[in-house]
């Protein structure tokens, strides 16, 4: 077996470098995870960068354009920062005041970020509700991204 | 009553921590009156969980909102079939029906006839039981299924409607029923290790627990699969998204550990393999939990995060301890029960195919878990980043192609070495006519290269394997002069496994013709109509007619009238909709509405409207994607089908291995394979005469 063993550790050794060289080759393979301070505060950092960040949707700037197939809107992160994103698409499901947005797409130079994708992160998608929820407990979960 | 719950629970941590020390105490001493001790706890285990599961489930179906859990996963409007499922909606819930099942589990095992006055039994469950000990000190502790609220809410939180359908009810039950079972396999194959029992005994005895295992596995992701299409509106069915993913990983490995130990049984090798693959496979499915439940990536499916994390953390630690010390105690014990090693220069043979196919599962998972873990692993580096779908897809795409390949080329070996000549023989018809149908449809317009190939290869593996059955039924009827049919139809039902395996390769076949068809080839459109105007998909020409509503009980519900043209012919009309449920949450969905056939889907969802009816439609036609759903039944039947074996037919395949295995001692080339359906039937007919003799 061992003969087959240091093949298969090789193999494996080989295969990490194609992954590591795939990532570096698509430019849209990789995304960077950024919290909406870190991206409001130093937008000219992330220039032509692919960014994922998240951020609660505020119900009342949605707006829609169903010629031009538009949704404009802002997200906020309870914490002052507050980001306009505008995206070609239409609104997913349960797109209401406060459900958090994951948002993947690029910063734009006027500060408004150009999403490519939305998917919400719906607070009682599979787990229930729990009915001792806090406000801040949410809070916690956008603070879990760590800032640079 | 709610003191009478929370006592079971504590009690049954308590007892279980009891249990594992006195199964370890009594195994060390060798004294059997602590085993019967430790025995008579199994059963009060198991009993305590089963009132705690009682009891959760009467409150669950009374509405007692003074329960946490009741109010967080219930309300009062709630049908009772989801009050029930609700059961396995929550972390708690899920959490005591996992331990509740492993505690089934170790019941079934201490009282298997089949198992009885075995030492092997008094291993297998205190490792069963470490697991038991974690997951009730989390229910006693950290997870409670019985806390109670301060203040008891006039109603409860109801459950989330999307959540309401019957795929999100069986998928992640099938899941949890798969991740729980994963554990037997790993605690035969380890304790027989402790015992310093190297031999392939834990295979018999643990792989139709490993096969029931796969099955509930794979059932669990093609329903959540088939759940992501149906009910979420973007038309897809995989998001490699983490919390999918960690469902994958063990179904990758658990598929490999399912091939590979058969290569043991037959061969006597791969002993190190099948000690990896199956220690892999369940500490996929703890990190699996741990992935869900820690918070440490971000995924769409928002688990509710709690610090339970941790404890997974240490104990897969633990359980990677036990596994590498066992392993390097044994190594030279399991060294010497192996057989020769592989020879690499006779490259013909199962085996080899086997050792790769080995290779690409670990590769493909290695992949996946490098994708799913790398906001991590780049977090280190400064710059946390994740990965998206493209990378999934360009990296994970090659290695299932090679797998493709593989599985297209069973039949072909035999587990010694075949003459190129034989092989040659074997490969041509296939390779003509898949070279044909590629020939074929790159004539039709079909010419990107995966799609190309795969195709190739999935009429390769249906024709070979087609062309096998062909062959054996050849073989049978010269050995009992049975007619084809009846002939064909035996040879199904006398080796259940070899051709449930077919019948389960040939279902992988199709799903591969899904998979290829809507990552290549499928397309959408999202546009806004005004009432009266059309747009153009494909083949298909769609008019928008205007809005109505209905109301379906407690439910709004917003539809568009639309007609349906498909290359000029009108098919049935459509009314996609939106469906508003007036609960607490204010939740609406969108229910796409799917005109399927054999050829392709046409998915239609209604995304948005304004004042003038002018309506936003996201439509979407995806080539081949029924034979998704088609091709996970049909490899369900088959596993189901391998799992059918009946007692009898182990000891006549056993028979008719040992003749084989003679017979090839002497020929030593793959003849024996061409004649195996013969062997079969002549045993048979011996038997046969045995027993009428006897009579």
């Amino acid at each position: 077996m061992n003969k087959n063993m240091k093949l298969i550790f090789s193999g494996l050794i080989v295969l990490v470098g194609v992954v590591v060289l795939l990532m570096a080759a698509a430019p849209e393979a990789t995304a960077t995870e950024l919290n909406l301070e870190d991206l409001v505060t130093n937008p000219e950092k992330t220039e032509g960068e692919y960014i994922t960040v998240q951020g609660y949707v505020d119900e009342e700037s949605i707006q829609w354009d169903g010629e031009k197939i538009q949704l404009d809107f802002t997200v906020n992160d309870k914490k002052g920062n507050e980001m306009n994103v505008t995206y070609n698409g239409t609104k997913p499901d349960n797109f209401t005041e406060d459900v958090i947005a994951i948002l993947q797409g690029e910063m734009g130079e006027d500060g408004t970020f150009k999403a490519e994708k939305i998917q919400t992160k719906c607070p009682s998608k599979y787990e229930g509700q729990d009915p001792k929820n806090d406000p801040n407990l949410d809070q916690h979960e956008l603070d879990e991204v760590p800032s640079k | 009553m709610s003191f009478v719950a929370n006592t079971s629970i504590y009690l049954v941590f308590f007892i279980s921590v009891v249990t594992l020390i006195l199964f370890i105490v009594g195994n060390l001493m060798k004294n059997p009156q602590v085993i019967k001790v430790a025995r008579v706890c199994v059963i009060t285990v198991f009993a305590l969980l089963s009132i705690a599961m009682i009891l959760l489930l009467y409150f669950l179906l009374t509405e007692q909102f003074k329960y946490e859990y009741v109010a967080g996963y219930t309300d009062s409007s709630l049908p009772t079939v989801y009050k029930i499922t609700a059961l396995w909606a929550g972390k708690q819930g899920s959490l005591l029906l996992w331990t509740f099942m492993l505690s089934l589990f170790t019941v079934m095992i201490t009282f298997s006839t089949k198992l009885h006055g075995k030492p092997i039994v008094n291993r297998v469950i205190p490792i069963i039981f470490a697991n038991i000990v974690l997951f009730t000190f989390l229910l006693a502790f950290l997870n409670q299924p019985f806390a109670v609220l301060d203040e008891v809410p006039v109603d409860g939180y109801g459950l989330n409607p999307l959540l309401q359908n019957f795929y999100m009810v069986s998928h992640p039950l099938a899941l949890l029923l798969g991740y729980a079972g994963m554990i037997v396999p790993f605690a035969f194959a380890m304790g027989a290790l402790v015992m310093n029992d190297t031999s392939s005994a834990w295979i018999k005895q643990s792989r139709r627990w490993l096969i029931i295992t796969w099955i509930f596995l794979t059932v669990g992701n093609v329903l959540g699969g088939l759940w992501a299409y149906l009910e979420q509106g973007w038309g897809g069915y995989w998001g490699w998204d983490p919390v999918e993913n960690a469902s994958l990983m063990p179904w990758f490995i658990a598929t490999a550990l399912l091939h590979s130990v058969m290569v043991q049984q037959r061969k006597n090798i791969f002993h190190f393999w099948n000690y990896s693959l199956v220690a892999l496979a369940y500490l996929l499915t703890i990190f699996g939990t741990y992935l869900t439940r820690s918070g440490i990536i971000e995924s769409v499916h928002a688990f509710e995060k709690n610090s339970i994390g941790t404890y997974f953390l240490v104990y897969m630690l633990l359980i990677a301890v036990f596994f590498f010390y066992l392993i390097f105690s044994r190594n030279r014990l399991i060294r010497e029960s192996q057989s020769e090693i592989l020879e690499m220069n006779n490259f013909a043979t199962k085996q080899v195919g086997f050792l790769f196919a080995n290779t690409f599962f670990l590769i493909v998972t290695l992949i996946v878990f490098i994708g799913t873990m790398f906001p991590i692993f780049s977090d280190l580096f400064g710059e946390k980043k994740t990965v998206t779908v493209d990378y999934y897809n360009a990296a994970t795409a090659p290695i299932l192609l090679l797998l493709m390949i593989l599985l297209a080329m069973t039949p072909l070996f035999t587990w010694n070495k075949t003459s190129n000549e034989k092989l040659l023989s074997k490969a041509i018809p296939p390779l003509v006519i898949s070279f044909a149908a590629m020939v074929l449809i790159f004539a039709l317009g079909i010419h990107k290269p995966y799609a190309l190939i795969g195709t190739g290869v999935v009429i390769f593996m249906i024709v070979s394997h087609v062309l096998d059955i062909a062959h054996d039924t050849k073989a049978r009827m010269k050995g009992s002069h049975e007619n084809a049919l009846l002939a064909f139809g035996r040879i199904f039902t006398r080796n259940r496994r070899k051709y449930g395996g077919y019948i389960a390769h040939i279902g992988i076949a199709l799903m591969m013709l899904g998979i290829i068809g809507t990552q290549n080839y499928s397309h959408d459109i999202t546009k806004t109509l005004q009432p009266g105007e059309s747009v153009d998909l494909q083949d298909y020409t769609l008019t928008y007619n205007g809005l109505a509503s209905r109301t379906d009980g407690n439910k709004d519900i917003i539809y568009a009238k639309m007609s349906v043209f498909k290359d000029g012919k009108q098919l049935k009309d459509i009314e996609p909709e939106v469906v508003f449920h007036n609960d607490p949450a204010d939740n609406s969905t969108s229910e796409a509405t799917i005109v399927s056939s054999f050829g392709e889907d046409l998915y239609v969802v209604l995304q948005a409207w304004d004042d003038t009816e002018a309506a936003t439609f996201f439509i979407k036609v995806e080539p081949m994607i029924i034979w998704l759903w088609i091709g996970s039944i049909v490899v369900t039947s088959g596993s189901v089908f391998a799992l059918t074996t009946k007692k009898g037919n182990v000891r006549r395949a056993e028979m008719i291995e040992a003749q084989i295995e003679a017979e090839s001692e002497t020929s030593e080339t793959d003849v024996v394979h061409d004649i195996e359906a013969e062997i079969e039937a002549e045993i048979e007919a011996q038997l046969k005469k045995a027993r009428r003799e006897k009579e």
